[in-house]
């Protein structure tokens, strides 16, 4: 149940979220603009990531294999929130 | 004393087609305020699920292609009305496909007279389906339907019966966004 949350938390709250951190973003700070681009690199990756393995094998991957069932449920959220942390330190640390 | 009609500097005549223009404008305007944030974030909220539909889809057109779905060649041995019954077909198919498998049951079979075959589809996680020729009984092939699980994840139903509505949203949200797409790049134009 907590893997299928995070799934839909991944779809759709967190390229939400990363809408809404994109607004004037000229005028946001270094670390809100690293936030937000970060989180958009890490967001692309894992939505790259969960395709491929939601669907290869092409097999339903609740009760395989941990990691493919970590990534499918996962990797969306942990993307995202990852990318934007790391984007926001690297803004915080440029100034 | 003559009573005289002046119209009023303050408050001009307007014709009722000049009227309607300008409240069409109006309308104009307001949907140009909220077409394109609407479009943008309708687009970026459902970019994880339209990804998925759409390579799903694309996979599902080739299923045979890439070989998501058996394609086993057979002619008839026999007439129909030779075909061995129904439940004899299941149990060579369930010792065809092992034990751990036909646990699971059988989900449906498909008879193709026309073929001479029939496809017993088991209700295992892998979705695993023995072919069987109608008439001897002969396992034509045993393999994984892979297509169904495709199937399932384009149209939500992985997740459960309801989901169904998770694929509806993205193609009503596919929809609206290509309308406003096309509002979006042509109401500029009309304008000029």
């Amino acid at each position: 149940m907590a893997g299928r949350v995070a799934l839909l938390f991944g779809l759709f709250v967190a390229p939400a979220v990363l809408l809404w951190l994109g607004q004037r973003l000229r005028d946001a700070g270094a670390t809100r603009r690293g936030a937000f681009w970060g989180g958009v690199a890490g967001h692309t990756l894992a939505l790259v990531a969960t395709a491929l393995a939601a669907m290869a094998p092409p097999i339903v991957w609740t009760g395989g294999a941990a990691l493919r069932e970590l990534v499918v449920h996962w990797s969306l959220v942990i993307g995202a929130g990852v990318g934007a942390a790391v984007g926001a330190a690297a803004g915080l640390r440029r100034g | 004393m003559p009573h005289t009609e002046v119209a009023s500097p303050e408050q001009p005549r307007r014709s009722p087609t000049r009227t309607r223009a300008r409240r069409a404008s109006g309308r104009a305007r307001t949907t140009a305020r909220w077409m394109c944030p609407s479009h943008l974030w309708l687009g970026i909220i459902t970019t994880g699920v339209v990804l998925l539909v759409s390579a799903t889809g694309v996979l599902l057109n080739h299923k045979r292609g890439l070989g998501l779905m058996p394609d086993v060649p057979n002619e008839p041995k026999g007439s129909f009305d030779d075909a061995l019954p129904l439940a004899e077909l299941a149990r060579r198919a369930a010792a065809a496909v092992g034990p751990e498998v036909a646990a699971a049951g059988v989900d449906r079979m498909d008879v193709r007279p026309d073929k001479g075959l029939i496809k017993v589809r088991f209700d295992d996680r892998r979705v695993m389906e023995a072919t069987l020729d109608i008439n001897t009984g002969e396992v034509l092939h045993v393999g994984e339907r892979n297509d169904v699980f495709l199937e399932k994840l384009h149209s939500g139903e992985i997740f459960g019966d309801r989901w169904v509505l998770l694929s509806d949203a993205a193609a009503v949200a596919l929809a609206i966004l290509l309308i406003s797409g096309y509002w979006l790049w042509l109401y500029p134009r009309s304008r000029q």
